[in-house]
């Protein structure tokens, strides 16, 4: 009978623990969709109409740009402009919950910092910048900054529904 | 009796064993997939062995001297839009970059604090905080509607000083204002070849009276009549990702 009674607490206890086991932050992923951010990006990049012209910058810059570290993401893909104007395109890819918090704040500085930086020096980039494109797509974040907002929503969510 | 407590006892450190075998799995999350690979260029992943995060804002990497800009390690560049520009698409990755757009001389000798090296610094705590073997400047270009050319002057003139009394080892290169495009020129009353010009041949003198050098790179960016080509640039001021290459090679061949 104590042999049983042990037996039933270490069961117990064993369940209990197995949940902490993972972070998987598959509850904040999206319909369980994986999309490849590289893909995602240059599909973006491709046929969102930008003003600029519009390359994609090292993963290393791209991360520096959005305040993040190496741990804040999977991966990262991020299209900049000449300077000329505040079009941007960046992807990034994430696993866990603390993840996508990350990437949300870093999305939100680099916003702020391109607003700061475009008051005095291009002040008619601003009506971009202040409602740009952020979705959430499957494992991926979105940060578009273009023009026609919605244009690039139809292109983000015709790659998404053909995936 | 004695059997059952020993039995008991063995019982009791197996599941010991296993509750910390699970405890083990849950700090260290061991995982038993391969884990997404991020983009991250190879070169950094083997420069960081220890445990460092693979992402380090603003601090250079080494390069093998026969690298192509090997001849940038341990420099800064200091600038504005232009020199962003740089930094994101030369390819130079083994510098320090402290630049911003709308930049100008004036905010900088100010001690105007931009994000440089993961932290929000001025450039003398830049300077102060490093030792560089090269310097690059490169300003003008937002100056370029000042009423007073002389103050431009002055206050570049200012921060020459400030970078040889912090860097006295230091070779500092002005770099020239680079040209616009030719419609660019044409249409716009601060930002033509003209004033771009007789802001150069100003440089050229403040080069000369502090003793350092004046660098001009733009040969291989400019067409017959001095211009900036016109497939170099999207609004006829800043280079695009291509000629920010270009740049970047003949500025290391000249200097």
């Amino acid at each position: 009978m104590r042999k049983k009674l042990f037996l039933y607490i270490i069961a117990i206890i064993i369940m209990a623990t197995m949940p902490a086991c993972t972070d998987s932050g598959e509850k904040t992923i999206q319909n369980g969709q994986i999309f490849d951010s590289e893909e995602l990006a240059m599909h973006l990049a491709q046929n969102i109409t930008f003003k600029d012209t519009m390359d994609k910058i090292d993963d290393l810059l791209a991360a520096e740009l959005y305040n993040l570290d190496s741990e804040s993401f999977e991966t990262v893909e991020v299209y900049a402009s000449t300077g000329a104007t505040a079009e941007e395109i960046a992807v990034f890819s994430a696993v866990t919950d603390e993840q996508f918090d990350k990437i949300a704040e870093g999305i939100n500085d680099r916003t702020e910092n391109q607003r700061d930086g475009f008051t005095n020096y291009v002040p008619g980039e601003l009506t971009k910048l202040q409602d740009p494109l952020v979705r959430q797509v499957g494992n991926c974040i979105v940060f578009v900054v273009c023009d026609d907002k919605a244009q690039a929503e139809s292109v983000l969510e015709d790659y998404v529904s053909k995936e | 009796m004695m059997n059952k407590k020993k039995k008991s006892l063995i019982m009791a450190m197996t599941a010991i064993f296993f509750i910390a075998v699970i405890a083990i799995f849950v700090v260290y999350d061991f995982k038993t997939e391969d884990k997404p690979v991020s983009n991250i260029p190879e070169q950094d992943v083997q420069t960081n062995n220890e445990a460092k995060p693979l992402a380090q804002p603003d601090l250079p990497v080494p390069l093998d001297t026969d690298e192509e800009y090997a001849v940038f390690k341990n420099s800064l560049f200091i600038g504005d839009s232009r020199t962003e520009g740089f930094k994101l698409y030369s390819g130079v990755n083994n510098a320090i970059f402290f630049c911003a757009k709308s930049m100008t001389v004036d905010k900088i000798v100010s001690g105007e604090k931009i994000k440089a090296q993961g932290a929000e610094q001025s450039i003398y705590e830049v300077l102060d905080g490093n030792s560089f073997e090269k310097v690059y400047i490169g300003f003008g270009l937002n100056e370029l509607g000042w009423v007073h050319i002389e103050n431009f002057i002055s206050e570049y003139g200012a921060l020459i000083d400030a970078v040889k009394t912090s860097q006295p080892d230091a070779q500092i290169y002005i770099q020239a204002l680079l040209p616009v495009t030719k419609e660019r020129s044409s249409r716009d009353r601060t930002n033509n070849n003209e004033q771009i010009y007789w802001y150069n041949t100003n440089l050229v003198k403040l080069a000369q009276s502090k003793d350092v050098v004046y660098v001009n790179a733009s040969e291989p960016l400019v067409d017959e009549s001095g211009a900036l080509k016109p497939d170099s640039t999207t609004d006829g001021i800043h280079l695009n990702s291509k000629y920010c290459k270009i740049w970047a090679k003949y500025l290391a061949e000249i200097s």
